[in-house]
């Protein structure tokens, strides 16, 4: 990076990474409910993983190192009746805890706000320098 | 200087022999600079992370050499406003890792950082990085975090506060340097 990161870069990059989980969150929700009639097409929900990118002591943000789908099991259900039914009469439906999902949610939006807090403060202080003087 | 058109001597060719007794000088400066007793400041994070122990050799001051520093201009408001405005970054930092699994949270003592930026003519930097040290968490988390929302955001906002307050007492000695310069 060419120039030393400041409190702009820090909070908005952390603002990228939170809005980066509130996509992955809409997605689990959106297919949550979802079924199948195999086991591997079923859907897994994702989650996205966090590192803290550090420039130097104290300085540093946030990013999405990748996006991985998660190891819970679909679930199995006997519907023989169900137009996706395998030759068992089995469905599988989307690995997706909609609860867990919906505090995630409101985790990731809470946090957004916080960083929006951030770099309001931010902007008034930095403002206020600009203007000394005058 | 105007021409006077005489040839000028040759600039001194630095000789051994004549430049010794001024190394030889040095080298005692140097030396007795070193003799000086070192103080060792630390300070260790609580769970004995070693990436968390903040040592520093400084030399310690003569008491010739330990005069106030003081910026005619801006006194100590101007080191202040710096200090205030990376402590700004590293709270900043603090709530941008608040998910982040593994992440430590830090803070400055600031005191102790303005101490070292004023009266030992530290730069900014260095003080940070002498004054800094690990949270201690109310409560830890299973993830290894440390960050703490309610505590950052009170301290950056109380900080935000103080940024403000050092920045109008800025505002007061450079009004009062206009004041003086206008003649009013």
């Amino acid at each position: 990076m060419a120039t030393p990161m400041n409190i702009f870069d820090i909070a908005g990059r952390a603002m990228s990474a939170q809005l980066v989980r509130l996509n992955a969150t809409a997605s689990n929700m959106a297919n949550a409910g979802n079924v199948t009639g195999a086991e591997k097409d079923a859907y897994r929900a994702i989650k996205p993983v966090f590192r803290s990118v550090t420039e130097s002591p104290g300085v540093s943000t946030v990013k999405v190192e990748n996006v991985v789908t998660t190891d819970a099991k679909p679930v199995k259900r006997y519907e023989p009746n169900h137009p996706l039914a395998d030759k068992d009469g089995n469905v599988w439906e989307a690995a997706v805890d909609s609860s867990a999902e919906l505090v995630d949610m409101l985790e990731a939006s809470r946090l957004y706000q916080n960083n929006v807090q951030v770099l309001q403060t931010a902007k008034s202080l930095m403002l206020d320098t600009v203007r000394m003087g005058k | 200087m105007p021409p006077t058109g005489k040839i000028l001597p040759p600039l001194p060719v630095a000789r051994i022999g004549v430049a010794e007794p001024f190394a030889k000088a040095l080298q005692n400066r140097q030396f007795s600079k070193l003799a000086r007793p070192l103080l060792i400041t630390g300070r260790m994070n609580p769970s004995g992370n070693p990436m968390g122990r903040t040592a520093r050799v400084q030399e310690d001051l003569g008491a010739d050499e330990k005069m106030a520093w003081d910026d005619a201009l801006f006194g100590v408001h101007g080191k202040a406003l710096q200090l205030r405005s990376q402590r700004l970054e590293l709270l900043a930092s603090n709530i941008a890792n608040a998910s982040t699994p593994g992440y430590k949270a830090r803070d400055i003592d600031f005191e102790a950082a303005l101490r070292d930026a004023t009266d030992r003519k530290e730069s900014v930097a260095q003080a940070m990085n002498g004054a800094m040290g690990y949270r201690i968490p109310l409560q830890p988390s299973l993830d290894g975090n440390t960050v703490e929302l309610s505590t950052e955001q009170t301290l950056f906002a109380e900080n935000a506060v103080k940024y403000q307050t050092t920045l109008s007492f800025l505002e007061g000695r450079l009004n009062t340097i206009n004041r003086a310069l206008k003649g009013e």
